[in-house]
């Protein structure tokens, strides 16, 4: 089964994130900010990470980069999913590595269609 | 100007941060009750709504594709509209920083008059240099932006 890291320091937005994939039959584990994402990725390999932009501790773009300097995350896909809708921002993102970016509030099959697409690529 | 004017401006100015700030203080203390009542009410909608899912999950064989199909849409809108609650607390801690930012400030203004050697300017020059150093504090803090204006789901792109 494809396992997805979800990161997101908004507990009701994890749980919208959880209730989606799981209903197109994915297994998703949460993580509350960066650094928890950081340290379950180290835990276990996930083939696709979503993770948001503005969180305490540890960002978005920051746990982008921690990932792709890990071996195993080199080629996984790493969605952004975001308040944050700028083209700066997006750049900042393109250039940590990440493989798209999706700007909040996100539409439960959209975000499927998306993270079938990437997880398919890989 | 004379030592009494200057005097009766610094004691004015005081009153004035002493008002304003009351006011800020109440702000920040209902934004907070704000933010306590939506965090309950949305966690009981969660759970109302995840008790529905489960139901309907459970049933699926005893519910025909028609109302099977004409509910998936309102659960997925159910799924974008309970967003609202990400959007609007980071947009009240938003708030409330920038208020307590204010309120920090106008706080400091009430202790500004009690040097009487401090002149008009210098005290302006004071409250000016602190809120810029709030600015600051400010623009470190939020170097995001959130300009969502409606619920309705937001762009995607794949780099």
């Amino acid at each position: 089964m494809i396992t997805i890291l979800a990161v997101d320091d908004s507990r009701s937005l994890r749980q919208m994130v959880v209730f989606s994939l799981k209903s197109a039959g994915y297994l998703v584990v949460e993580a509350e900010d960066g650094v928890d994402g950081l340290e379950q990725a180290q835990k276990q390999v996930f083939d696709v990470v979503l993770t948001d932009q503005n969180m305490p501790r540890m960002d978005g773009l920051t746990l982008i980069e921690n990932l792709r300097s890990l071996p195993e995350y080199q080629k996984t896909p790493i969605l952004m999913l975001t308040t944050e809708a700028g083209d700066e921002m997006k750049a900042k993102g393109r250039a940590a590595g990440a493989t798209g970016w999706l700007v909040k509030p996100f539409d439960p099959e959209r975000l499927i269609a998306v993270v079938n697409k990437v997880a398919n690529k890989s | 100007m004379e030592i009494s004017d200057e005097s009766s401006f610094s004691n004015a100015m005081i009153d004035f941060a002493r008002s304003v700030d009351a006011h800020m203080v109440a702000a920040i203390a209902d934004i907070r009750q704000i933010n306590l009542i939506l965090d309950e009410a949305v966690s009981k909608l969660n759970n109302s709504f995840f008790l529905i899912n489960d139901s309907l999950d459970a049933n699926r064989d005893k519910l025909n594709d028609f109302v099977f199909d004409t509910l998936t849409p309102s659960l997925n809108s159910a799924v974008t509209a309970l967003q609202f609650h990400d959007l609007t607390t980071q947009l009240s801690s938003r708030l409330v920083n920038r208020l307590d930012g204010m309120s920090e400030i106008l706080e400091c203004t009430q202790y500004l008059g009690s040097d009487k050697s401090e002149t008009t300017v210098e005290v302006l020059t004071i409250l000016k240099a602190r809120v810029l150093e709030h600015n600051d504090n400010l623009h470190k803090k939020f170097n995001q932006s959130l300009n969502q204006q409606h619920m309705e789901c937001g762009d995607v792109e794949l780099f």
